[in-house]
């Protein structure tokens, strides 16, 4: 598990250096949970809008699909056809980007001009009031289909995000740290030992001289 | 900038949106026909939303999944919607695996009241 960083010298310089280390890695595993956390709210909110919507759309879709399919039945499935075919090009969409924590997320919107039956654009002698219907629904469930685009990306981003924060924060908390503390406790320990070491040295020294001037005393 | 919404479905799902005022409409019969429609929607820098049916996404789960991966901007995003026969019922949608992932609990995402 938590293994030294190879290759270092015990020394005091390299000491300080990773004590620095250890400071700036809890510094920065403190960061990233708290923005995880923070995330995690948001990505919460997120989903509390989300849902009902993607129920909305299902109902909305619905309701088209059945208006359609009696237009269809009342009209001939080739009539209705052309009758879509000559709607003109009314939808397009702006986006803007909101930024939650560092993720830019989409805001979408719709950009579509309310038209009246008659601007739709097919003929209306050929067409039932069925078909109008079904274009009021399918019109109206577009709004809806962008909002579950813009909200179904925003928790997939955020999604996204924290499994690489989470990812951060374990490496941090239980790899780098350990790895970082464990190597100051070695470097702690060998500069101990060479301390002591120096102690007996000296103290050996200072034997062998007192020796050497009792036995050269004498003389 | 305004950008465009392209639609990928089945005749009826053409037609609805037709009417609705989308003229990007991209009429399906087949999987091989729905895959090389989506390759070239990918290639378009001015439509920023894909709208397509889930019976058709289901059989393209595996070149969505790996397009979602690779994209670099957030656009173009893919809707995925149910067709006239009403919405699949599946076991997990993809967006519910990514988040069981991301906060280790699965939420429910659409109806009410079925969260655990």
């Amino acid at each position: 598990m938590a293994e030294l960083i190879e290759g270092v010298n015990p020394t005091r310089m390299e000491l300080l250096k990773l004590k620095e280390r250890v400071k700036l890695a809890r510094k920065g595993h403190k960061l990233l949970k708290e923005k995880r956390d923070a995330l995690v709210m948001e990505l919460f909110d997120v989903i509390e809008e989300a849902r009902g919507i993607r129920g909305n759309v299902e109902r909305l879709l619905r309701e088209a699909f059945e208006h359609l399919i009696i237009a269809e039945s009342v009209m001939g499935v080739l009539t209705t056809q052309e009758a879509a075919m000559s709607v003109e090009e009314s939808v397009g969409v702006d986006f803007a980007n909101k930024n939650i924590m560092g993720v830019l997320v989409p805001l979408i919107e719709a950009q579509r001009e309310k038209k009246t039956v008659i601007e739709r654009g097919y003929e209306l002698r050929e067409t039932s009031a069925k078909l109008d219907e079904a274009t009021d629904k399918f019109e109206d469930s577009i709004e809806p289909i962008l909002k579950l685009a813009e909200i179904e990306t925003s928790v997939k981003l955020l999604a996204e995000e924290i499994e690489k924060t989470k990812r951060r924060v374990n490496a941090l908390e239980y790899i780098v740290i350990p790895r970082l503390e464990n190597t100051t406790k070695y470097i702690e320990m060998r500069l101990d030992e060479m301390e002591r070491e120096n102690f007996f040295r000296l103290k050996r020294i200072k034997s062998i001289l007192a020796a050497r001037e009792v036995t050269e005393a004498p003389a | 900038m305004s950008a465009k919404v392209a639609v990928i479905g089945d005749q009826d799902t053409i037609v609805g949106f037709r009417l609705a005022g989308i003229k990007e409409t991209y009429e399906v019969g087949s999987a091989e026909e729905a895959a090389k429609n989506l390759k070239s929607l990918f290639q378009r820098k001015d439509i920023n939303i894909i709208v397509i049916t889930e019976r058709i996404a289901e059989q393209l789960r595996k070149m969505i999944d790996d397009f979602e991966a690779k994209k670099e901007e957030v656009v173009p995003i893919i809707v995925e919607i149910p067709d006239k026969k009403g919405p699949m019922r599946r076991e997990v949608t993809p967006l519910q695996k990514l988040v069981k992932r991301a906060i280790g609990i699965e939420i429910i995402l659409g109806e009410r009241g079925r969260e655990e």
